[in-house]
């Protein structure tokens, strides 16, 4: 059918003719191009020869069968889903492009203040968003908290007098507790007491503390770092 | 009844993102560019990939259609860029594997015996000489005799100039002349 000896050999009469035959087969050739393979392959038995084989070729080609397929709505769904995935990521990468580009054209000096700055500004979200996320006691003081920059220690004990106690029921209370003031008021009123050294504190801060509730001259009494307790739950 | 939008009035509506027109635009090119991509990479699931990939680009790309030119073309373009990128990325993985490629399905049996059978030679036949000849050349081959392309078109779609065209046609008839010579000897 195919002599692969006369391909070499034959075409040289005319190569021109010969390298246009596919697609004079596939009638796509216009105009003097179509002319001039037209009336060469009239009039030369070997250009038809070759044409002969160049349509059996395209026969062959066109015969052959590939596997069926169709625009099925699965197939339909999954070009939707690509699209859907490959346009969320395109539009982070244009944002962060946008950003980029903006960047650039900015004067040197500006662009490193503008950087230092944003840096800040993250630090600072950062810092706002961990704040936030922690529970700290620097957020919710309680009167019995500690308060920071205070010399008030543990064993310690806050106190919140009323307003009409006088300076001599003050003195007297404190040597009934056996205490002294170490702090105090804070701009919420709050005294902090220290029970005298002398005996083990420890030991009678319960005592203490039960004996400055039960006076009506105090309106609250804890010990540093407990929580708060009004003296009207008592 | 609303007319089916031609070529030109569909790849706007895509490009105006109007998901119905690309829709149509699947239903109308995919099965011929399914067709193009597994002559070419032979594997049918990786043909469904790349063809996925090809139709991710016309959505994306849609505006960048020159006026002037045919859709399929445009279209042929696109899926063979792609096909030559997998051709590769599947020889780099496993050179043996491009060798390796899915048999042609058969095709409707032939009243005559003999006649099926020369018919099956034939296809086998050119089979294992299409895939002896490089990318390039067969896809100016299937590009010709299967698509009825011009060597004009073709070498729009591919890229390359129309003398290159005419020479890859050139050598690929020459590779396989032998091999379809031997079929019928």
């Amino acid at each position: 059918m195919w002599p692969s000896d006369d391909f070499s050999s034959d075409h040289l009469c005319h190569p021109d003719v010969w390298e246009l035959l596919p697609w004079y087969v596939n009638a796509t050739l216009e105009g003097p191009e179509l002319e001039r393979v037209a009336a060469r392959v009239s009039s030369c038995p070997s250009c038809q020869a070759e044409l002969g084989r160049c349509r059996e070729l395209a026969a062959a080609i066109r015969a052959q069968p590939e596997p069926a397929w169709a625009a099925s709505p699965e197939r339909l769904l999954r070009a939707h889903a690509q699209i859907h995935a490959a346009e969320g990521a395109s539009r982070w990468r244009s944002l962060l492009g946008e950003i980029s580009r903006w960047f650039g054209l900015t004067p040197p000096r500006i662009r490193w203040a503008l950087a230092v700055e944003t840096a800040l500004v993250v630090l600072l979200v950062v810092a706002v968003t961990w704040q936030a996320m922690t529970p700290s006691r620097s957020l919710y003081r309680t009167l019995s908290s500690e308060t920071p920059g205070s010399s008030a220690q543990a064993g310690d004990l806050r106190v919140v007098f009323s307003a009409n106690m006088t300076e001599q029921e003050l003195r007297e209370l404190l040597m009934r507790v056996d205490a002294h003031i170490v702090d105090g008021p804070s701009p919420m009123g709050v005294y902090t007491l220290r029970l005298t050294s002398a005996t083990s504190a420890e030991d009678r801060t319960p005592i203490a503390l039960e004996t400055l509730r039960m006076s009506p001259h105090v309106a609250l009494a804890e010990r540093v770092g407990a929580a708060a307790v009004p003296s009207s739950s008592r | 009844m609303e007319s089916e939008p031609d070529d030109r009035e569909l790849i706007h509506r895509v490009a105006a993102k109007d998901r119905q027109a690309f829709e149509t635009l699947y239903h109308r090119y995919g099965r011929r560019i399914f067709g193009y991509l597994w002559r070419q990479l032979r594997r049918r699931e990786v043909a469904e990939e790349v063809l996925d990939d090809v139709m991710l680009v016309v959505w994306q790309s849609a505006g960048r259609f020159k006026e002037g030119s045919r859709l399929s073309t445009w279209l042929f373009g696109i899926a063979h860029k792609k096909a030559l990128h997998a051709f590769r990325r599947l020889a780099r993985s496993s050179p043996e594997d491009t060798r390796a490629l899915e048999e042609s399905p058969e095709p409707a049996a032939a009243d005559d015996p003999i006649q099926g059978v020369e018919r099956r030679e034939l296809r086998e036949a050119l089979g294992r000489a299409l895939e002896g000849l490089s990318p390039e050349q067969r896809t100016v081959v299937e590009l010709t005799f299967y698509e009825h392309r011009s060597y004009q078109e073709i070498a729009e779609i591919t890229g390359a100039r129309v003398n290159t065209v005419k020479t890859r046609m050139f050598h690929a008839r020459r590779r396989l002349a032998p091999l379809l010579g031997r079929l019928h000897g």
